[in-house]
């Protein structure tokens, strides 16, 4: 337990790093936290807590993932989002200020690795930043091997993103835990060869995708461990690639599983909590639970071996908590009450003995009205 | 069918490259002719299409079995430039809506399509109206099929489905990608949803007969 890293931590009026307390410490203190809110409100870092460890809150954590939709409250372009670390962290802030929310996960966008490693990216003024395929960074098998660490000092995304997390845990304080973000190394290489030819190589020539994956996690380990000495007291990692969305489970386990865990450990060294995001279709839960070990598992599917909520739970609900997961369709095409209700059949589901922080599958829609994510707050509040 | 035809059609399902260049290496003394190898080749890719609907091959797998059949159909090409090849049935548009550039799923399904006997016109990505208008004059499709992968392109699908219904009123539109489900699909106007490219050419061949039921 590093106690001035936590007194540290309080003094500057952010979260210290949880697992620098004693496992068993945070475990009682979410025990009395439980009961507390069995008789009045918690506040939202209490009940996130309380819900990170298996207790049951006051009611179900809630975060609707607002992201880049929080830029419609100030009018923010999404090219400014993406490069401006200042004008993103009043996109998130606003979105907390205006609609709220338990947790708020910085989800920039899946550009931000791939751009500081030379990747062309476009940024149009409607959509989120991607990358210009017709010049990617790797353009042959060859160019694997060609591909060199960045010096983080010099990737100006990433310090943008490092400038956002700074301002958001000091703005947001002891109201709500604010998680960081890290787009493992396939999908940040993917970024640079194109998914198809990413895919077809990592069956192809694994030996040279995992060299790359080395090469990459250098830089993403830095990475994370930046996010973690700015004060965010959690860092998701995105799997996509661990799904059927993506690689054959074997596949994965051969070519990320060694290197997230790398980033994994190197969080958790830092004393926050691990968090993973896996949006693909038939998330491979197993796996992703096995290289890295997280707190925390978001989805916006079920995974492959869950036939329904009832097995997510059953299955993993006391190995990990679980974060997720309203339908972006649904965010969409449903109305407010047809969003309650379904928040309300996954609250019935997954939210007994705590573990479970209701949120969309994937980032809030970013260009529709945000009435369906006040529709998730409410559903939290009456039902959960 | 003929132990050669089948491992070429093995070749394909397997995603065995090296194997199917040896296989047309070696057939100018086997006399298999070039419909019969073309119709292996099919056989190869429907059998992966079955596969990867049934969770028994992943997509790059089937992504590597695309690519084997290609080279297939090319090699026999090659060798037999005059083979009468049976002709294509109706037109399908192909793209991914304005505001989008992941088509991975897109290829998938043209691939399939163009397999399977259809004219595939493929747009590619970041389709705007007018280009998919433009094709729609030229082509006259039996089915439009538009992919969006992110949900910041969906009000893109919208708008170009209405704008469809309004110039071409008995054309179909099937639609398809990660930010859509069935229910997204036809509260935007939609004829078709496909979930996955198995299902695809399903819902395209209960949309060009429904069509041409009605025509």
């Amino acid at each position: 337990m590093n106690v001035s890293k936590i007194f540290h931590a309080l003094s500057q009026g952010i979260i210290p790093p949880p697992n620098e307390v004693p496992r068993s410490v945070l475990k009682f203190a979410a025990s009395a936290i439980g009961l507390r809110g069995k008789f009045s409100n918690l506040t939202t870092v209490e009940r996130t807590f309380s819900a990170l460890f298996h207790k049951e809150p006051d009611h179900v954590p809630v975060t609707p993932l607002l992201c880049s939709a929080a830029r419609q409250i100030k009018g923010i372009t999404f090219p400014d989002l993406s490069l401006d670390g200042e004008l993103a962290a009043e996109v998130f802030y606003s979105g907390f200020e205006f609609v709220g929310g338990d947790l708020i996960v910085l989800m920039l966008d899946l550009s931000v690795e791939a751009a500081d490693f030379g990747q062309k990216m476009e940024y149009p003024h409607d959509t989120t930043a991607r990358p210009d395929y017709s010049r990617p960074v790797i353009r042959t098998v060859e160019d694997y091997t060609r591909l060199s660490p960045v010096d983080l000092a010099e990737a100006h995304r990433m310090q943008e993103f490092l400038k956002l997390c700074h301002i958001m845990v000091r703005k947001v304080g002891f109201r709500g835990l604010v998680g960081g973000f890290v787009f493992g190394p396939a999908g940040v290489l993917s970024m640079l060869r194109g998914a198809e030819n990413f895919l077809k190589d990592c069956i192809l020539y694994p030996e040279k995708v995992r060299k790359a994956c080395e090469r990459v996690t250098e830089v993403l380990v830095q990475y994370a461990e930046a996010q973690c000495d700015t004060g965010i007291p959690a860092v998701a990692i995105d799997t996509l690639f661990a799904s059927r969305s993506g690689l054959p489970k074997k596949v994965w386990e051969d070519i990320e599983g060694p290197f997230v865990r790398e980033i994994s450990n190197a969080i958790k060294k830092k004393g926050s909590f691990v968090g993973v995001h896996n949006c693909g279709n038939a998330p491979y839960a197993d796996v992703q639970l096995k290289w890295m070990k997280p707190d925390v598992l978001s989805i916006a599917h079920l995974p492959d071996d869950c036939r329904d909520a009832a097995e997510l739970k059953k299955r993993y609900g006391e190995e990990v908590t679980i974060i997720g997961y309203v339908s972006t369709s649904l965010l969409m095409r449903g109305t407010p009450q047809e969003v309650i209700d379904e928040c309300r059949r996954q609250i019935d589901v997954l939210a007994k003995g705590g573990g479970f922080i209701l949120a969309p599958g994937c980032e809030y829609p970013p260009n529709i009205s945000l009435n369906n994510a006040f529709a998730m707050m409410e559903a939290a509040r009456r039902y959960g | 069918m003929d132990e050669k035809l089948n491992q070429c059609r093995e070749n394909v399902f397997c995603g065995n490259l090296a194997e199917m260049e040896q296989f047309f290496a070696a057939q100018n003394q086997d006399g298999i002719s070039g419909a019969d190898v073309m119709a292996a080749l099919q056989a190869g890719l429907e059998d992966a299409r079955l596969a990867l609907h049934e969770n028994h091959i992943s997509i790059p797998e089937f992504l590597i079995a695309l690519d084997v059949f290609r080279r297939g159909v090319t090699l026999v090409r090659e060798k037999q430039p005059h083979l009468q090849v049976e002709a294509k049935s109706e037109n399908i548009i192909i793209g991914v809506v304005e505001g989008d550039v992941h088509d991975l799923g897109k290829n998938i399904v043209a691939a399939v399509l163009d397999a399977s006997g259809f004219s595939v016109i493929d747009l590619g990505k970041d389709v705007s109206r007018e280009r998919l208008c433009g094709a729609m004059e030229k082509h006259n499709p039996a089915v439009v099929a538009l992919s969006s992968m992110m949900s910041t392109s969906l009000i893109n699908i919208e708008k170009i489905i209405h704008h469809i219904k309004m110039i071409y009123p008995p054309t179909p539109v099937l639609v398809g990608g990660a930010s859509l489900d069935r229910d997204l699909a036809f509260t935007l106007g939609a004829d078709g949803y496909a979930e996955s490219a198995f299902l695809a050419l399903e819902e395209i061949n209960q949309l060009v007969a429904g069509n041409q039921h009605n025509s």
